[in-house]
């Protein structure tokens, strides 16, 4: 560094990030403070009690033993279903992840639009992402009709909220000067986002995507309420028969799909690697005798062949959910008729309680998610320790992790521990650890290893240059990702209802059996507020962090 | 390929009348009048926090002016339509101190982004940018001496390099003025001094004009035509390069810390 | 922001302070499967017509704690499965769930069905029955004109939506896999509403869906459908009980639930304030009465069962040989 220490270049939109008050520290020990008082709160009102799931060790090891051995049916007819699935998710995938971008875009505080395109992005992204899928399948399959058209639609819309909103992080967590230099060459609001926010978040918009994939083909139970089918029905069915042969098996299906879906998103991610890693070819493109033309070199071949087979597989998976646009005309009444049952949205004391409770699990489950994601990220990225076979095992740990439904969990800790809300919070929590570990894997592989290296330099030994170097650059995300894990606990918490710890799962689900929009109208509408202040919480400590 | 050939008039081409600036409360600059001919190379020195890159940032309509007027290429940014913003400022260059690159992207395609005001749609990649400008970015590379780098990622580049990409980048504007913005601060002291240099010679050859702010004193004597001081929001110096000395620079610095 | 951080050190307090020294809402008396149990655990699965599942147990729970003298956790429960493996586990006492699950549950648990719905004071008023349902004006008019037809069916695991239909497809000599074209809709009123929407050109539902639940939501009008097929009676929702129990805590259980009905239950006052009148179909003798909700599918009194009731369920499961009754 040289001798001056350089003013930030001022920023070019507004007054609105003229140098703040240095009270940055606040958010950073507020959040994780008030996360431990919910959990204290939580932990009593749950009546966890770790000598009962002990004494049940052998009851589970009972129910684990009814599942082997694995079994797996027709294997025609599951490998039909698996691909199924596949389309439906990567159909509804690819759509949301389209529809995000600009939403994304126009939501992020960067954007220098009108204000009122932002509220309205803003508005749909935090909509879109608290209306469960099961809803908007519900919705569509009457203007659709069943089948996996309405099935990918529903997985879109859902996929829309969570997408864009975490494209919307991604894009606020770039610097600035990028975007103001090209601004200053006089280029459209359009060609300078291309080309310099779209530009630098596409590695973490594409692994991203990814992993919206990833959930999206464990979700696809939903499907069954569309007639669509896919694996996720398969195995509910079995679930709800007591066949676990065949339900270990679908499992072991669904975790070697997901595997498969990790390794490709790795090799992808390793192909278009935002840092420069070692072993990364520095040259994008081959040099030619015409210094213009750019040459194929293997990166670009990696490039340019992933984005071939993606688009690819988006188009065909397309092809696979058929659209009847004559369908529309003939189910408009009915329409209607279905949307016309959740006015007057009914909130009455059980919506209330449901929320509460779940929100009270949500966030224990977040803090023990946090918690143990934060070890399995800090072992599993290269910062303290590289040991490459240790981070691989974590990585497929994880995967495994994600493939075992949550339901599967809430059985066995319901034959340990009886039903009860402590049996749907430990499953809950094994959720919020997946999710968090994949998070907090991420972005601390996102820290941008320069400055790392420069500390590396001095001499520092690796705890110092973690504890100096990259936690600072961390926390931000850690704040804002463990507020996330715990939006999405709080729609995961549907968990809670099969094990009967109440909850707004149960209700909700019990309202849309019933027929009774009303309270399912009653119970969206407090989701909806209460994600819009868990994201007002989280915009408020990205601001003081970041 | 002369850039002042083109030009249609040959008025000043920064024009700053009684001009003042504040945020909320915090004046930053005020009563400043700075008249700037074409094709001059003028440094912009003073201490941290005296209101240079603010002054900048008016000079290409980033901000606007709390009071006075602001003429740049007989161009008033304040009654600017949004359009009209950006066809200014396509002929005003800006070099940033970081750059401003896209780290992941080759330097060919971080060049081409300077021509992005002459386009209409967004591009994605250096292929999807038309073989003139191809021609261009490759000439500007080379002009600037990275002809071999050009399609290496930015972000391996070293300092100096990455700055020379920022500067081969406003060329594409075919700039009639070049904005940098403490442009060898973050370089070491070789590399500062052939990036300046380099800046200086384009600009000889183009014959566009640069208002470069600087921290260092002894090279803004080294490479200016002028040089113009601000201290506190004022202008406290202004006059030709080669009748200012040091010592008479260096106190600007020493006095504001001994006061 | 002093106000922030006061909330959240308070909170931290208060969440201390009531861990400490107050009873968690949900803590256990943790006795289940000792000889002499000191708290019931009775789980509930919704049935599809369940209002609000908790409150219409509540008069039943009132009844058992009566007869028993025992405290009575109840838990709402949406899966079967949850239920049935706290039951293998011996954690769950007194379960009510759809017969369905109880043919599945009597093969890995260690429990006795000891009674069953009744809907009005007729014995046996507690079967459903699947239908078979056209759009009004369809040519399909039996069964067996289904052949080669698109069939919206509930999902393939319900028994009234799916194998009851199946069997008596099986029986009107079609293959329900390849002689028609199965489409599962996930639930019972889907199976109705896409059928009327042209998705399919049948539908198989639970009766009390047609008949009641769809027309009293508006969903479907009178003539909108039209009856091809009626399945034989199912049993109801039957309420079992772990044999792990003490002899006499079951005695009282099944007391609780054969010795009361929903009018006597109200006049014993099980329901204070939460009383409804006596429905029409429950006859002369009761009208005008009060009662209480007695059960999630608002019966009239649970009446005694034994495993022979659920014969119908054994007979589709041996017709059909669907993959969803098959034995571990």
């Amino acid at each position: 560094m040289s001798v001056s220490t350089p003013v930030r270049p001022a920023p070019v939109t507004s007054e609105a990030r003229e140098p703040r008050p240095p009270r940055a520290a606040v958010a950073t020990w507020l959040i994780p403070l008030g996360y431990v008082a919910v959990a204290l709160f939580g932990t009593w009102w749950i009546a966890i009690d770790l000598a009962a799931l002990r004494d049940g060790a052998s009851d589970i090891s009972r129910l684990l033993a009814r599942m082997v051995p694995v079994t797996f049916g027709l294997v025609p007819a599951l490998l039909g279903l698996v691909l199924e699935t596949l389309w439906i998710a990567l159909a509804g995938t690819g759509i949301a992840a389209l529809v995000s971008l600009p939403l994304a875009a126009a939501a992020s505080r960067d954007f220098t639009g009108p204000k009122p395109v932002q509220w309205l992005a803003r508005g749909l992204i935090v909509v879109t992402r608290a209306v469960p899928s099961l809803v908007f399948a519900i919705v569509f399959v009457r203007i659709f009709g069943l089948g996996p058209f309405a099935g990918a639609l529903a997985i879109a819309f859902h996929s829309v909220g969570m997408i864009a909103k975490m494209m919307t992080d991604v894009f606020e967590e770039l610097t600035p000067a990028p975007r103001e230099s090209i601004d200053a060459v006089g280029s459209s609001r359009l060609q300078s986002f291309v080309a310099t926010t779209l530009s630098r978040a596409m590695p973490s918009v594409s692994s991203l995507v990814l992993y919206r994939l990833d959930i999206n083909i464990r979700a696809s139970a939903v499907l069954g309420l569309v007639g669509a089918g896919g694996i996720g029905v398969a195995l509910q069915t079995a679930i709800g028969s007591l066949n676990y042969h065949l339900a270990a098996g679908i499992i072991v299906v669904i975790a070697v799909l997901l595997l498969a879906l990790e390794l490709i998103s790795f090799l992808s991610q390793r192909a278009v690697a935002e840092h420069a890693h070692d072993g990364t070819v520095a040259e994008l493109y081959r040099r030619t005798p015409d210094p213009t033309r750019p040459g194929w070199n293997r990166g670009r071949a990696l490039r340019t062949g992933s984005a071939v087979v993606f688009a690819g597989a988006l188009l065909f998976a397309l092809t696979q959910v058929r659209f009847d646009p004559g369908r529309l005309s003939r189910s408009w009444q009915s329409t209607l008729d279905l949307l016309a049952g959740f006015v007057p949205p009914v909130i009455d004391p059980a919506v209330v309680t449901g929320i509460f409770e779940s929100l009270v699990m949500a966030l224990t489950a977040t803090t023990v998610g946090v918690v143990a994601g934060l070890v399995i990220a800090v072992l599993s990225s290269p910062h303290l320790i590289r040991f490459a076979p240790l981070s691989a095992l974590l990585r497929i740990l994880v995967v495994l992790i994600r493939s075992v439904p949550d339901v599967i969990y809430a059985l066995v800790f319901v034959a340990a521990l009886g039903l009860g809300p402590f049996a749907g919070f430990l499953a809950l929590s094994i959720s919020c650890t997946a999710l968090a570990a994949k998070f907090f894997t991420d972005s601390l592989e996102n820290v941008d290893p320069a400055p790392l290296r420069a500390l590396e330099a001095t001499g520092a030994s690796r705890l110092q240059v973690f504890v100096s170097g990259v936690w600072p650059r961390f926390v931000p995300s850690l704040i804002g990702n463990s507020l996330f894990t715990s939006d999405l606990a709080l729609r995961e918490s549907a968990v809670l209802g099969i094990v009967g710890a109440g909850g707004v799962g149960f209700v909700l689900q019990e309202s849309v059996a019933t027929l009774d929009y009303g309270t399912t109208a009653g119970v969206l509408i407090c989701l909806v507020v209460v994600v819009v202040a868990l994201e007002a919480v989280a915009r408020w400590a990205r601001k003081k962090v970041i | 390929m002369s850039a002042s050939a083109t030009r249609p008039e040959n008025g000043p081409s920064v024009q700053l009348h009684d001009v003042g600036m504040s945020f909320g409360h915090k004046q930053v600059l005020s009563d400043i009048d700075l008249e700037i001919s074409p094709g001059h190379f003028v440094a912009l020195v003073g201490p941290s926090g005296a209101g240079k890159s603010t002054l900048l940032r008016l000079l290409n309509g980033s901000h606007l002016p709390t009071a006075g007027r602001v003429s740049v290429l007989g161009s008033e940014p304040a009654t600017c339509s949004r359009r009209e913003l950006q066809q200014l400022r396509t002929r005003i260059g800006f070099v940033f101190q970081q750059f401003g690159l896209v780290g992941r992207l080759s330097a060919m395609e971080n060049v081409l982004m300077g021509a992005l005001g002459s386009l209409r749609m967004p591009r994605y990649g250096v292929s999807t940018y038309p073989r003139d400008l191809r021609v261009r970015a490759a000439e500007n590379l080379e002009r600037v001496g990275l002809l071999e780098e050009r399609f290496q990622r930015c972000d391996t580049l070293s300092g100096g390099q990455q700055q020379r990409v920022a500067i081969a980048r406003t060329l594409m504007q075919d700039a009639e003025i070049v904005l940098a913005d403490e442009p060898v601060a973050s370089l070491d002291p070789s590399a500062s001094l052939s990036v300046l240099e380099t800046l200086r010679r384009l600009s000889a050859e183009d014959g566009f004009t640069v208002v470069c702010s600087l921290h260092q004193v002894d090279l803004a004597l080294r490479i200016s035509d002028r040089i113009v001081a601000v201290r506190d929001g004022a202008i406290v110096l202004d006059r030709a390069t080669s009748q200012t000395d040091e010592t008479e620079l260096r106190s600007i610095y020493s006095d504001r810390a001994a006061a | 922001m002093r106000l922030a951080l006061s909330l959240t050190v308070s909170l931290a307090a208060v969440a201390l302070v009531a861990s400490g020294c107050a009873e968690s809402p949900n803590a256990r008396g943790g006795s289940s499967g000792s000889d002499d149990p000191s708290e019931l655990v009775f789980a509930v699965v919704p049935t599809e017509d369940g209002e609000d599942l908790a409150k219409s147990f509540e008069p039943v729970v009132a009844a058992i704690e009566k007869k028993t003298g025992l405290d009575v956790s109840m838990e709402t429960v949406s899966s079967n499965a949850g239920v049935i493996e706290a039951q293998v586990a011996e954690r769950v006492d007194v379960a009510v769930y759809g017969a369905f699950s109880y043919y599945l549950a009597q093969d890995v648990a260690d429990i006795s069905p000891v009674a069953i719905d009744q809907l009005t004071p007729d014995p046996g008023s507690g079967t459903v029955n699947s239908y078979g349902v056209v759009k009004a004006g369809s040519d399909i008019s039996s069964i067996e004109d289904l052949k080669g037809a698109d069939v919206c069916f509930t999902d393939p695991a319900s028994t009234t939506g799916y194998l009851a239909a199946s069997a008596g497809l099986i029986e009107a000599g079609l293959d329900p896999e390849k002689d028609i074209n199965p489409v599962f809709a996930g639930g019972h009123d889907t199976a109705v509403t896409q059928m009327l929407a042209g998705d399919c050109d049948a539908a198989f539902a639970a009766s009390t869906f047609i008949d009641d639940i769809l027309p009293a939501k508006g969903v479907i009008k009178e003539g909108d459908v039209t009856k091809i097929w009626t399945s034989d009676g199912l049993p109801g929702s039957p309420m079992v009980v772990g044999n792990w129990l003490p002899e006499d805590v079951r005695k009282d259980v099944t007391a609780a639930m054969t010795d009361y009905d929903a009018v006597s239950a109200a006049e014993d006052g099980l329901c204070e304030g939460a009383e409804r009148e006596a429905p029409a179909p429950w006859g002369e003798e009761y009208a005008g009465k009060k009662a209480c909700e007695w059960g999630g599918t608002g019966a009239f009194a649970f009446e005694p069962a034994t495993d022979a009731v659920f014969d119908p369920i054994r007979k589709i499961c041996d017709v059909t040989d669907a993959d969803v009754c098959r034995e571990e």
